[in-house]
Parts: C-alpha cells; sequence; structure tokens
C-alpha cells in the first residue's frame, strides 16, 4: 500500500479512529495495530506477512535465549553463541532473499573462468519489500539484550515494533530500545501533534509528488535510459536533477511514516537533517538516512574497531563500513562502488584533518566564502556519487557521466525552466532555517482543527492537481 | 521505576557492562558511552504515556528484567587501554553538531526550544482530517472519480463508485468541481488540446520504401505500456547506434488497450503522429489488457469469445491509426511470462496480435517469446549473453526486463526493422558496443 493513495487515506482514518478508540485498552491495541500492520504489508503481497511473523517469532525467541544466557554475571560465552546466530539468522534472511542471486552469478562466473564449471543455482525469489530495513531493526533488538542495554520485550510489544506500519517498509530504521518503551503505557489522546504531523505529511507529499516525480518523469528517467541522446548541458542538470530527486523522494517517505506515527502518538527518530548544507562528507553522514549511518557506526564501525586501532585500521574501518552499507541498498557492483567512494572519501577527509591536527594547522572554513565552497565541493561528490548508484550497470554509469564531455556543442531541450526551478528549490528547501519551520509549524498549531482542516484540504487538491497521474513508487521501497 | 528502566536492560549498571568480558567480543559496547535510554521521558513528553490514569497494565504486557538497574545518567566509561576516549568516538565519527545520537529520538525541539505547539486531541484531529478530505474530494471529485473509473472492474472498484457517488454528486450541485477544474486549468492542469484523426495525412512522397541516410533517418515511434520503460528505450538505443534512426520512447504505466477509460492510446498516437511525424511505429501492448472490458455497456470477462473479439477489434483500430498515411507498423508481442495463468493470456493476446497484422499489409507482427525463453522453450529469468556469461534478463516479478532482457528483445525488433527498411548494409549493432 502506497502512502499518496486513496486506499491508504481510506486505510488511515480508519486505523486511526480505532487506534485512539482501542488505546486505552492497550493490550487489544496492540493485537489491532498488529493486524493492521500485517493488511498494510500484505497488501503487496500476502506471503510477505508469512514471512514477517516468521521473523518475528524467531528473533523474539533468540532474543529471550541471549538475555537468558546473559545471566546475573554478564555476557557469556552461551549469550555470545546466541547473538552469533541470531544475527546469522537474520543475516541468512537478507541473503537469500536480496544477495544469494549476485553472489552465485558472480561465483559462477569466476567458476567458468577458471574452467571448473559447476554453476550455482539461482533462486530468483521475490524480494520482500523492506526486508533490509527490517533485519536491521530486528538487529538492533537481539544485539542491545546481549549488550545488556535492552530486556527481552513481551511477544506482543515485539510484534508491533516489528510490524509497526509507518516505517515497515523504508524506515526510518527505529531501535528497539527507542520505540519500544513507547508500547508500555496508552499515548494520550488529548495531546496529539497535528500541526507537526500534518506539516510533515504535506511537505512530504509535496517533495514526493511535485519535485521527485517531476524530475523523474520530465529529465533523470531518460537520461539514464538513453544517455547518447542527452547533451553536456542537459546531463549536467540530469546529475543534479537525480540528487534533488533522491533526496526529496527518500526524506518524503520518512516525513511522511514520522508523520503519519506523530497522529498514532508515536514518535520515530528523524532521518534527515538538510543532507545538501553538509560541509564535510563526514557531516553529510549525519544528516543523509541518520537512522541508516548511526546503524552503522554502533553495529558495524565500532565493532570493527572504529577508530581505537590505529590510524591505518580507522580508515581501513570506514572504507569497510560504507562497502557493506553500499551493498546493503542493493546487490550489484553500482551499489559497492558507491559505497566505496563514500568510504574512501570519508577516510581521505579523515587523513587530511589527521594531518592538519598533526601539522597544528587551523580548521578550514572560517570564512563565509570557504564554507559555501565547502558545501559546493560536498555537494559536488554527493552528485557525482549517485550517479552509480541510480545507474543500471558501471557502463550505464560512465555512459552518464561522459556525456558531460560528450556532448558539448548543443544546448538540448530537456533543461526547462520547471526543471531548473525544481532542483533549486529542493536545495533551498534545505537552507530554511530550522527556527523559521517551527515557528510556522507553531502558527499552524493555532489555527485549531477547523483551520488545520482547510489548509490540509486546500494543500491536498493542489499536490493531487499538480502531481503526476498515478503514484510512483518510492525509490527506497527497493532496498 | 519507568516505563524506559523496565526495558533499559543493564545500561545504567556500568560494572555490568558486558566489555568486562574482553574488547575481542564481536559487539560489547567497547569503552564507549553507553546510550541511557533510561534517561529519557518518554512518558513526559507531550503526547506520550500518561501516568497518573494509566490503566493497570495487562498481566503479560511486560515483565521487569532480571537485573532491573537505576535511572539517571550513566557514568562515563573509563578510558581504555592507550589512552581511547570514548566521546572521542562519537565526536570523530557523525556526533559533534548532529543532535541523532542513538539515543536522540523524534522531534528535535528537545535540543533547541522552539515555539511551543499547541496539540489538539484525538478527536479533533479526526474532525481535521476529515473536513480536509471532504473539502480535498469536493474540488477534486472528477479526477478521483476517472482514477477511479479507471480500474480494473470488480466489486472493489464497484464499492469505491458507489462510495463516491454522493461525494460527486454533492460536488456537480454545489459546482466545486467546476471550481476545481477552473484552478487546475489556470494552473495548467487542464484539459489538453488534442489532434484529430484526420490531421493524419498521406505525405507527398511515400514513408516506405525508401533510402534512409544520416541526413533523412528513419524516423521511429516507439510506444507502450511499463515494459516499454526499458525495452523501448533499448530500442531507440540500438536504433540510434546506427546513425540511420531517430526515436521517440512514449511509454505510460498501467496503460493498454482494453480501458481506453483509464489511458485513451488511440488518441494519444494520433497526437504523437501529428506531432512526432514518425516514418514508422513499434508498439509493445498487453501487460495490462488480461482484464474485464467494457463494451457498449456490458462487462466481458477476460478471455472469453467476446472478450477476444472486442480486444481484436482495439487493437486493429489501432493498427489503423498508425499505418493511415503508409506508415510501417511492428507489433512486438510480449515475451514469456513467468505466472502459469498470466503466460496463457499474453499467449492469447500475441495470437490476436499476429492475426490482427496479418490482416493489414504495413504492419508486421514481432514475436519475442522466444527470445527470451530457455533452449526448452520455458521461462527463465538468466540467459546467456554474446560472451556466454549468465545474465538476469528479467526483474523479480516475472514480467517486465532488464535492461540486458530489453536489450535482446530490441536487437530482435531491430533486426526486423532494418531488414524491411534495407539497412542491411550495416550490421545491427550489438549492446554495450
Amino acid at each position: 500500500m502506497l502512502f499518496p493513495t486513496i486506499t491508504f487515506a481510506i486505510f488511515f482514518l480508519v486505523v486511526y479512529a480505532a487506534n485512539w478508540l482501542l488505546m486505552p485498552r492497550l493490550r487489544l491495541w496492540k493485537w489491532f495495530i498488529i493486524g493492521a500492520s500485517y493488511v498494510f504489508y500484505g497488501w503487496w503481497d500476502w506471503r510477505l506477512v508469512l514471512l514477517l511473523i516468521g521473523a518475528t517469532l524467531v528473533n523474539q525467541t533468540l532474543g529471550v535465549q541471549v538475555h537468558r544466557a546473559r545471566g546475573r554475571r554478564g555476557s557469556t560465552a552461551a549469550a555470545r553463541r546466541w547473538v552469533i546466530l541470531a544475527v546469522a539468522a537474520n543475516l541468512c534472511l537478507l541473503g537469500v532473499f536480496k544477495y544469494f542471486d549476485f553472489f552465485a552469478v558472480n561465483l559462477n562466473d569466476v567458476l567458468g573462468a577458471l574452467s571448473l564449471g559447476a554453476p550455482l543455482p539461482l533462486l530468483r525469489v521475490i524480494l520482500p519489500v523492506g526486508i533490509s530495513f527490517l533485519v536491521f531493526r530486528m538487529l538492533t533488538y537481539v544485539i542491545d539484550i546481549y549488550r545488556g542495554q535492552l530486556a527481552p520485550a513481551p511477544t506482543l510489544d515485539y510484534a508491533v515494533y516489528t510490524a509497526f506500519f509507518p516505517y515497515l517498509l523504508a524506515g526510518p530504521i527505529a531501535r528497539a530500545r527507542e520505540f519500544l518503551p513507547q508500547l508500555t503505557s496508552p499515548r494520550d489522546p488529548r495531546g496529539v501533534d497535528s500541526s507537526r504531523a500534518f506539516a510533515l505529511i504535506l511537505g512530504g507529499l509535496v517533495k514526493k509528488m511535485l519535485i521527485a516525480d517531476y524530475l523523474a518523469t520530465h529529465i533523470v528517467n531518460e537520461l539514464f535510459a538513453s544517455p547518447q541522446t542527452y547533451s553536456s548541458w542537459e546531463a549536467f542538470w540530469g546529475i543534479v536533477a537525480y540528487s534533488v530527486q533522491i533526496y526529496c523522494d527518500f526524506s518524503a517517505y520518512a516525513d511522511i511514516a514520522i508523520g503519519i506515527a506523530l497522529l498514532l502518538g508515536f514518535e520515530l527518530p528523524a532521518n534527515f537533517d538538510a543532507p545538501y548544507t553538509a560541509r564535510t562528507i563526514q557531516d553529510f553522514w549525519r544528516r543523509w538516512h541518520i537512522t541508516l549511518s548511526s546503524w552503522l557506526r554502533d553495529y558495524l564501525y565500532i565493532p570493527l574497531g572504529g577508530n581505537r586501532k590505529g590510524r591505518g585500521r580507522t580508515y581501513v574501518n570506514l572504507v569497510g563500513t560504507f562497502l557493506l552499507g553500499g551493498l546493503w541498498h542493493g546487490a550489484g557492483w553500482t551499489f559497492v562502488f558507491w559505497g566505496l567512494m563514500h568510504g574512501t572519501g570519508l577516510a581521505l577527509e579523515r587523513a587530511r584533518a589527521d594531518a592538519r591536527h598533526a601539522g597544528g594547522l587551523r580548521e578550514p572554513g572560517a570564512t563565509a566564502g570557504a564554507r559555501a565552497l565547502q558545501r559546493l565541493a560536498v555537494f559536488a561528490f554527493v552528485t557525482v556519487a549517485w550517479v552509480f548508484f541510480r545507474a543500471e550497470s558501471m557502463g550505464n554509469a560512465f555512459a552518464v557521466l561522459w556525456r558531460l564531455i560528450a556532448g558539448l556543442g548543443s544546448i538540448g531541450t530537456a533543461v526547462t525552466l520547471p526543471v531548473v526551478g525544481l532542483v533549486a528549490l529542493g536545495i533551498a528547501i534545505q537552507y530554511v532555517p530550522r527556527r523559521t519551520i517551527e515557528d510556522l509549524e507553531a502558527g499552524f498549531s493555532r489555527v485549531g482543527w477547523v483551520g488545520q482542516g482547510l489548509v490540509l484540504a486546500l494543500a491536498l487538491f493542489l499536490i493531487d492537481v499538480l502531481g503526476p497521474a498515478g503514484p510512483a513508487e518510492f525509490l527506497y521501497f527497493r532496498f | 521505576m519507568t516505563d524506559d528502566e523496565r526495558y533499559a536492560g543493564e545500561t545504567g549498571g556500568d560494572d555490568r557492562r558486558p566489555s568486562d568480558e574482553g574488547a575481542d567480543d564481536l559487539f560489547v559496547w567497547d569503552g564507549l558511552r553507553p546510550p541511557a535510554p533510561g534517561r529519557r521521558d518518554y512518558g513526559g513528553a507531550p503526547g506520550a504515556g500518561r501516568r497518573e490514569d494509566r490503566p493497570r497494565r495487562p498481566r503479560d504486557d511486560w515483565r521487569p528484567p532480571e537485573h532491573p538497574t537505576g535511572a539517571g545518567p550513566a557514568p562515563r566509561p573509563p578510558a581504555r587501554d592507550g589512552g581511547y576516549d570514548a566521546s572521542e568516538e562519537w565526536e570523530e565519527w557523525l556526533e559533534p553538531e548532529g543532535p541523532h545520537g542513538p539515543e536522540t529520538i523524534g522531534p528535535l525541539p528537545e535540543r533547541r526550544k522552539g515555539p511551543r505547539r499547541r496539540r489538539l486531541s484525538a478527536g479533533a484531529v479526526l474532525l481535521a482530517m476529515l473536513l480536509g478530505f471532504f473539502l480535498a474530494g469536493l474540488l477534486d471529485a472528477r479526477t478521483i472519480r476517472k482514477d477511479v473509473e479507471g480500474r480494473p472492474y470488480g466489486a472493489l472498484r464497484s464499492l469505491q463508485l458507489a462510495l463516491l457517488a454522493p461525494m460527486t454528486g454533492l460536488s456537480g450541485l454545489l459546482r466545486a468541481d467546476d471550481l476545481g477544474s477552473a484552478v487546475a486549468g489556470a494552473l495548467g492542469r487542464g484539459e489538453q488540446q488534442h489532434h484529430k484523426l484526420a490531421e493524419v495525412k498521406k505525405s507527398e512522397k511515400p514513408l516506405w520504401p525508401r533510402a534512409v541516410t544520416t541526413k533523412r533517418p528513419l524516423r521511429l515511434y516507439v510506444a507502450g505500456d511499463s515494459m516499454n520503460q526499458v525495452f523501448g528505450s533499448s530500442l531507440v538505443n540500438l536504433a540510434e547506434e546506427t546513425t540511420l534512426v531517430k526515436g521517440k520512447n512514449d511509454y505510460h504505466v498501467s496503460s493498454g488497450l482494453s480501458r481506453p477509460d483509464f489511458y485513451d492510446w488511440p488518441q494519444q498516437l494520433v497526437d504523437q503522429i501529428v506531432d512526432f511525424r514518425p516514418d514508422a511505429a513499434a508498439v509493445l501492448f498487453g501487460a495490462n489488457d488480461g482484464q474485464d472490458v467494457s463494451y457498449e455497456g456490458k462487462v466481458l470477462k477476460v478471455g472469453t469469445k467476446a472478450w477476444q473479439d472486442v480486444y481484436a477489434k482495439r487493437v486493429g483500430e489501432a493498427m489503423d491509426i498508425l499505418t493511415r498515411g503508409g506508415r510501417r507498423v511492428y507489433w512486438v508481442g510480449n515475451p514469456i511470462m513467468k505466472d502459469a495463468g498470466y503466460r496463457e493470456r499474453i499467449a492469447m493476446m500475441n495470437r490476436i496480435y499476429a492475426a490482427e497484422a496479418e490482416k493489414r499489409p504495413g504492419v508486421t507482427f514481432v514475436s519475442t517469446w522466444a527470445a527470451l525463453a530457455d533452449e526448452k522453450g520455458s521461462y527463465t529469468a538468466y540467459l546467456k549473453d554474446e560472451n556466454g556469461d549468465r545474465t538476469l534478463m528479467r526483474a523479480p516479478d516475472g514480467i517486465h526486463v532488464t535492461r540486458a532482457g530489453g536489450d535482446r528483445m530490441a536487437q530482435v525488433v531491430l533486426g526486423v526493422i532494418m531488414k524491411d527498411w534495407g539497412m542491411n548494409g550495416r550490421p545491427a549493432p550489438t549492446p554495450g558496443t
């Protein structure tokens, strides 16, 4: 079920009303929200619900086992065995559904090149939507129990956590220890933060339907499908447009998910914070897909040794973390290369900072001009990296980048005023001060339910009129 | 004890930190400042759980962990061997300016007090949403109705239309739909201007046969549904590599010939012929056409004889539009599909295309069925490419094609086009060259 559809609007109205009616009877509410979430997920394919239920029960069992094995003395060898089993089970789930064919094809190619033959069978199983997000959420549960930061939740609570429909398909990756405490008492129906929720939902719809989808259909898709027909000027704008498209698409989903959860009385972690205003790649990853980057930090980078094992190892850890982070996005060499670019960028940035620190040099970026240049450089780097993220193959990515040089001499017709305007708008909205947004939300909160309803009506009408016919899937569903 | 403490495990008890077990432990919180969920008061934030009037906790709702710990800020762990400072890790990775440590969740005002927002009761929010949806529905009634009407025939569509009826009736009564249409028109999203079939005229020089040159390339219009997103662009790319073709790919997701009420392809074909002036067209439909159709007020069940007759008529009409004026048409059949029932329907439609093409000079049916089947003629997601490497040809849905699959189909179709237009002097390009 897609958020920007009439079907979801009807579904949500029913769920919203039942949510607050059942809230005083918390146990009943939990059963209800699990059922509603399964309907939401099963809308794609009912078999996915069976997978979700199975994964929930297995992880809950393993989480309890880890906790029991920890006993009173803290971490034990038995607990460690259980947590390794849990991690392996979750990675197997991801591996079978998402990566098996990728590795089988590449291994077969290698074996074939060595004349060893014996090709592995290719499963070609359906990729359950949102499975990467699901697995990462479930991993936080068992690992945090192992670390002693979380006690196992009742199975019913855990089932709500794994299935909660606002974040089920594309995040944010709410951690078990962030979300589960919110299930221990009923949410307060007297204080729904509707102004912020509506602002997030409407802002998300504008970003998705008016900016991202327009740029996708008017320049980006065709540029990546047939790069050879585009001029340098068009290729430049098409590449920048994809940068804006992916931000407006993915952050829109997160905003809508957070807004919907707020209406139901729950808080989800923020996932974006004006990423294209970043002055360093490190800063970019503090602002882009925050719940993923902090997940990678806490469950991958730090266990790898973080920055505790010397400079060289730190750089290796950074590159390794982002290589795997790239692979998390998809089973393909383009994603691996995208991760490699970011990992290498972070490592180089770190090495440069280390060298400056050792030489006693001042940190750059003291002047406004220098800061602007830093932002431009980071945006350019991130934008070029997105080409690999978007492309169907490495060849396709290089073909698109090659047009920046090979297409000189003509202007073309793809770069229109709306394209340039929406690219500029998609970047400009990230420079709006947070205080201004907060003031607007506060002002919106004072108009009461009638005022909010009127704004909602006008905004929904305009979004539908100006948006594309028929909803397009969110990009991050495939991850 | 707060709720958060109940879930907090042993975080607060620094003396029981798992890192005591050994620094090489894979998942230990190795010397870092442990996150302290117990510090946050989830229940205290507006919108969170009520404390005073909280109902009695259901019996199995929660059981305290074996080692409940005290609340309060977690003590900072000591620096590890080698002078490692826990805070350094945070600062150097992601933390310094960002508010988004793992223990930071939810809206941001916690770090910087913003203006206070007034909150509404859940009932008032429901009223706001109902008002918003109702008014937006009144203004947008025509578009919503058109959207619902374009959905597959069945009980769900009928139910949705029945639910919409009062809304569209009221909208018409209040002239709200007129207001909505006027606003849409003012924003440049009104009704499109279309060309008429009479505007598609025979050109003075014959469109075919003629010599195709770089200066006077073959203008190829490629049309279809979502299959064309990849196949169409593959065909245009490969064709343009000959430098003898100028192509245009025109696809509309979820569309087809079964449901002109959802997307009016005959009209779109007329518009594109007038605007793009193609010499030839390659079209691929059918992926969405295996559904009931409405004809002369009756809904015809997909696959029945009556359905096949109506579908053949619509296919024939599209062919007649495209061939008007002497244009060559290459009607591309769909490739083999994964699902058995769906595959049967696609095969049935391919037979209709072939039969209708047979009736019309200038229309060639091009089958791609076998191009994406294995040596036994069965469905396969992987086929060997030119280098003998097994390559993914199909999307996970078993319907759409990957770029390699699109290229393979395009090669078949382009071969037919090049032969038809006497471009055999040039070798058909292969993907990736």
